[in-house]
Order: C-alpha cells, then structure tokens, then sequence
C-alpha cells in the first residue's frame, strides 16, 4: 500500500484529502504543523506528499530540496490557494514537483490526479 | 520611487518647453513690433537661429530624455538658455537688451521651481559671469560691437549697469532659493499622497490576496462534503444548487485570485473577448451596486500577443474609470471589432445619475493613476485613445 502524507494547517482539507485518498487505497498520515512534519518525514517513507504552498515559513523550493534529500523517490505535489499557474512557471520548470493544484479545482479531480501519477 | 521622481521631473520639462516656444513666439513678434514701429530691424539669420533654437530644439523630446540623465537635463537646458540670452543681450547692446534679461530672471526662478540649490547657484552664475563678460567684453573692447545701436557708455555708467544687474540676480537667486523650499514642501506632501495611495494598495492586495486563500480553503472543503453528499444521498436538487452556487463563488474567487498575485508573466496568444469576461467576472458586483448594466457585443476573433494579466489589470482600471464618470444608473458597452491589421476594444458609456459618492475605492486619487494605466498599456504596444465618453485600445500587427 502507498503512504501518503498530507501537510495542510486546514483540519478539515486535511481530513478530505485523507477521506477522498484512502477511498483510493492510500495510506495516509497527516502533519498540522512544521514540526510534526519534520518528525514524520524522518520517520516514516512516504510514495508522495501533498505539500500546502503556503503552510511553511521558508521558501517552498529550498523544502522540496530538503524533503527530496530524505525521501529521494517520493513525489511531490503542491496544493496552493493563490494562481497555480505563477506557481507553475516556478516549480514545474525545474521540475521540483509533480503537479500543482489550486484550491479552485474539485478535490475528487485532485485526487483522481494524484493516482494516476502514483499508479 | 525613482520613477515617480522622473515623471515629476519630465512634466516639468515639458511645462518649460511650452513657455519656451511662447516666449520665443513672443519675442519673435516683439522683434517684428519693433520693426515696423521703430522701424529697425533685428530679424536677421542669426536672430531668427537663436529663436529657433530655443522654441524648437532646447526642448525635452523623448529622444534627448533617452539619451541623458533626466536629472541633469535641466543643466543642459538652463545652460543652452543663459547662453542664448547672454547672445542676444551682447547683440541686441540696446533697450531691448534690458527687456531680454528679464530672461536671466526666468531661468533662476525656473531652477528653484524644478530642482534646488544647486540648480539656483548654477543658473545665478552661469547668467552673472556671462552678463559680466558681455558688459565688460564691450566695455574694454575686447569684443566687438556688433549690436545694431551703437553705443559708447562712461565708466561710471557702466558700473551702474553692471553691479546693478548683478546685484538684482543674486537677490533673486536669494528670492528662487528660498521659494524652491516651498515648493519643495509642496512636492513632499504630493508623494505622501502618492505613497499613501499606493500603501493603500498594496495593502488591499495583500488583505484581498489572504482572504481569498483562506476563501478557496473553505470552498475545497465546502466542495469536498457536496461529493460526500452527493454519494450518501444521490442526485437531490437542493445538492445541485448549493453547488451551483459554490461554482460561481470559485470562479469569481478564482478571478480575484489570480488578479491579486504579482507575476513576472510571459506575453502569450489570447482572445481579448475571454479576458474582458474575466474582467467582468471580478467588477460585475460593483457595478450591479451601483446599477450600471454592461451590454457586450465581442465581434473580434483574432488572438493577441500580450501579457494577460496586465491587460486584464487596464480592462479593469477602464470599465472602473467610465462607472465613476457615470456615478450611477448607467450603461457601459463594451464591444471588440475586427480591424483590417488587428483589432480594437471600445468601451463606451451612456450618461448616468451623477452620484456625489466616489464609485471606486480611489476617493482622493492623485490624477496620474489613469496616466500611469494608459502609459502601462502603450508599453503593452497597445494605443489607447480616450474620448469625452469612451476609451478605445487599438491592437495592430506592427
């Protein structure tokens, strides 16, 4: 079974994205703060992350950095509730992330994404 | 901030250069008065040079602003003046001579106007040591007397004429300098204004920006639980219309969301029709506030070269300068037309009931906003050509 793990300070996303991911046959963990993130991603090896784009302080390409230094293999995608496509010119170019979302879309679609690519 | 400065400083310029080409135009016809009045003339080719020197090519065209440092031009200006002056003093020697001096004047009080201190001691010298020359040049005879009234002044005479005018430049100098700390004052507080306009802003866009990510928070999860619904309960109507509803408040968030981000963008190929319905996305409810119907008639076809969300940003500055002249109960019509090398976007309004409340959120702009969203859509390579009651956006292929 693939681990996922969901990082959103937004209990309820959290809770929908696991709800929607396990209907998919993921496992998933979730992280609420930076801390508890850290000590997770050193912990456990996930397949994927689902990264909120605002949830940390730091800048999001020097963490995907960090994150692909602990866990080379996993996928990341980005969850984002400002425009994904200036987001996209960013990340996807340098191929840092595997998708990018933005809030705006539906979240059966982000998930039904999200397995494809894992699959 | 530099950029307000340089638009402050090329107004300016161009203000000069309109009093410039008068003046010169004045003393054009003062030279022909004199001719057929005292019936002598002093319009010959080298006068008629001077003049059109200073109406014509001491002026701050584009080309020459390209070319210097825009805060220095002022020097090059001044200096061409003083220069200019000092000539016509030294050929004219006479009672006109007196009248053309006044233009000393002019320039030292200019240099307080448009820079400072520097600019006031530089143009006070400048027209001293020049004057100085000039009278004594022809008092001693080093220079020949080339002015059509000839005349032989005592010592004593010129002295007076000397120290006379010195001492009035360097008062007025005095008089520039003082004045130019007002009008320094004058300027401090129109960039307050400007800055706080623009905090203003920026603070609206960050708090707008906050408000729709923590919006589109809540409407994933909103949309998430209709799925789950959906699923417990089936197709009910009631499900569909919640979700109708949440649609049009994602796409109107969506809208705002990606207006509100800053972007490095890319010019890209688009239908100016989908952008001005972006844009009304985001204005519609502004407007069905204040009761101005927008009627839209999108013949072009034709996609653009452009930077979308900067057109979208001057769409939107447009439609709202034309509901603030309409004030209220109005109609806006917005239509594209095909043109035989491109395409052009008229946005026209219908006379409203003037309300006394400002529409937009920009109560107490400074006038150069509409300035600044028409020179940022001409750096777009659109022209744009505003009339009493519409504003038209011109895209061709060149």
């Amino acid at each position: 079974m693939k681990k996922i793990l969901v990082v959103d300070d937004e209990s309820e996303i959290r809770e929908l994205l696991k709800l929607f991911l396990e209907r998919k046959g993921f496992l998933v963990s979730l992280a609420s703060t930076p801390r508890e993130f850290e000590k997770l991603l050193k912990k456990e090896k996930v397949e994927a992350l689902i990264l909120d784009y605002t949830f940390f302080e730091e800048n999001i390409e020097e963490l995907i950095i960090k994150v692909k230094s602990l866990n080379k293999d996993s996928k990341i995608f980005i969850l984002s509730g400002f425009s994904s496509e200036i987001l996209e010119r960013e990340l996807s170019s340098q191929g840092l992330v595997e998708a990018i979302f933005s809030k705006a879309e539906d979240i059966g679609k982000i998930v039904e994404r999200i397995s494809q690519v894992l699959s | 901030m530099e950029e307000f400065f340089r638009r402050e400083l090329a107004r300016k310029y161009r203000w000069a250069g309109k009093i410039r080409f008068i003046t010169s135009l004045l003393f054009f016809f003062f030279l022909i008065f004199l001719k057929f009045l005292g019936g002598y003339s002093y319009l010959n080719p080298y006068l008629i040079s001077l003049i059109l020197i200073e109406a014509f090519l001491n002026q701050p065209y584009p080309l020459f602003l390209k070319k210097v440092d825009i805060f220095r031009f002022q020097y090059y200006q001044m200096f061409i003046d003083i220069i200019v002056i000092t000539w016509l003093i030294y050929y004219l020697g006479g009672l006109e001579a007196k009248v053309v001096s006044l233009g000393y004047y002019a320039v030292i009080l200019w240099a307080g106007f448009i820079s400072g201190k520097k600019a006031v001691v530089f143009a006070t010298l400048s027209s001293a040591s020049l004057f100085t020359l000039v009278v004594l040049g022809l008092y001693l005879g080093f220079l020949p007397s080339w002015g059509l009234v000839k005349t032989s002044l005592g010592l004593g005479e010129v002295s007076s004429f000397l120290f006379g005018n010195l001492s009035f430049l360097f008062s007025f100098g005095y008089f520039s300098l003082k004045s130019s700390h007002l009008i320094k004052d004058l300027e401090r507080q129109r960039f307050r204004d400007f800055l706080k306009y623009n905090n203003r802003f920026l603070t609206v866009g960050y708090l707008l920006s906050g408000l729709i990510h923590d919006i589109l928070n809540y409407l994933l999860s909103i949309r998430g639980y209709i799925q789950i619904l959906y699923e417990k309960f089936g197709n009910l109507e009631e499900l569909g219309k919640i979700e109708e509803q949440e649609e049009k408040i994602r796409r109107l968030v969506s809208e705002a969301s990606t207006f509100s981000n800053v972007s490095e963008e890319k010019p890209s190929l688009i239908n100016p029709n989908l952008l001005l319905e972006e844009t009304l996305t985001l204005v519609y409810p502004l407007l069905r506030m204040y009761n101005i119907r927008v009627i839209k008639d999108f013949e072009a076809e034709e996609s653009i070269l452009v930077k979308s969300q900067v057109l979208k940003e001057g769409f939107l500055y447009i439609i709202l300068e034309l509901a603030e002249r309409i004030g209220g109960q109005g109609t806006i019509f917005i239509s594209t037309q095909n043109l035989e090398e491109g395409l052009e976007v008229i946005f026209k309004k219908k006379p409203g009931l003037k309300r006394r409340e400002s529409l937009t959120p920009f109560e107490d702009t400074p006038s150069f906003r509409r300035e600044s969203v028409f020179q940022m859509l001409s750096q777009l390579g659109l022209e744009v050509v505003e009339g009493k009651d519409r504003i038209v956006i011109r895209f061709t292929k060149k």
